[in-house]
């Protein structure tokens, strides 16, 4: 079985509520070797599930977020994915100094204030 | 033998009564006669056996003489000749000396062009490769302390940034960067 239609697969289990599909899965990939593509897999499920309206995000930022603001975030995703549902994965990064960065299965924003001061670094 | 001839002769002369006459004239007929007979016999033998040696003797003589003036004038005119030859072959000579030695002083002052234009053109290049090489070096040191400086107002916009946005700031940050990502 390739590797998209192992992702399709699984996008329409895990949607159908079918948990079990997980530990199958990493069956499947000990019995193949597939190990080395284990990240690739994942990606693309979630890019399968992005594509059937469920948007997995992780989303970055300096200091913890309320809960207002993950809200507005999760609603702006899912206007901009046009998905239905919308799971957040928050990390922080002091680095970041200030700003997000949201990740999804299709595209990244960075609207850090660490990425802003080094587009100006290399600008100037 | 001649001996002989003048009795003869003197017998003769008596018997025939002539003697008279050439007496008179104080002529001698017989000796005449044997004169004549022995010129003649003289005659006869030097032609018979000294005039033909003596002849041919003489012509072998002009013929090498003139072979020897013609040999003389042959060899004259060779000699004239090799004179010319020589003056010919001289001038040519003297004329290529010259052509050589004019090529020579045209060739020389030619590659002594050509290496004062090379030598310049040397000259120029290095200096124009030590005028880019200044150049380049001015530029990358600007360049570096350029990337320096920013380096620094970078840092020191992120120090101060760090302290400056507080959690409030931060928030409004995130809005404004959702309203522009909507």
């Amino acid at each position: 079985m390739s590797r998209r239609l192992l992702s399709q697969y699984a996008a329409d289990q895990l949607l159908q509520g079918n948990n079990d599909i997980i530990t199958q899965l990493a069956a499947y990939i000990i019995d193949h070797h597939m190990q080395k593509h284990i990240d690739q897999l994942v990606g693309d499920i979630e890019y399968e599930l992005a594509a059937r309206g469920h948007v997995l995000a992780s989303v970055t930022s300096a200091t913890a977020l309320s809960s207002e603001l993950n809200a507005a975030i999760s609603s702006t995703i899912a206007a901009r994915s046009k998905a239905e549902r919308v799971e957040l994965t928050s990390h922080i990064d002091a680095a970041l100094i200030g700003g997000i960065v949201i990740e999804t299965p299709t595209y990244r924003i960075d609207r850090s204030v660490a990425t802003r001061l080094k587009k100006l670094q290399t600008e100037l | 033998m001649l001996e002989h001839l003048y009795i003869i002769a003197a017998t003769e002369t008596g018997a025939e009564g002539q003697a008279g006459l050439f007496e008179a004239l104080g002529i001698d007929a017989q000796l005449i006669i044997v004169q004549v007979i022995s010129f003649l016999i003289l005659f006869l033998l030097l032609r018979k056996f000294v005039y033909p040696a003596l002849i041919k003797a003489i012509d072998d003589r002009k013929a090498s003489i003139e072979e020897s003036a013609r040999a003389a004038e042959e060899a004259k005119s060779a000699a004239e000749t090799a004179e010319a030859n020589t003056e010919k072959e001289f001038a040519k000579a003297k004329a290529e000396a010259a052509d050589i030695v004019a090529l020579a002083q045209k060739e020389a002052s030619a590659i002594m062009e050509d290496a004062e234009k090379r030598a310049e053109k040397r000259a120029d290049h290095m200096i124009a490769s030590a005028e880019a090489r200044l150049e380049q070096d001015v530029n990358e040191a600007r360049e570096k302390l350029k990337a320096e400086m920013v380096g620094l107002v970078a840092r020191a916009t992120e120090i101060v940034l760090s302290e400056k946005v507080d959690s409030k700031t931060d928030t409004a940050l995130i809005k404004k960067a959702l309203e522009e990502v909507r």
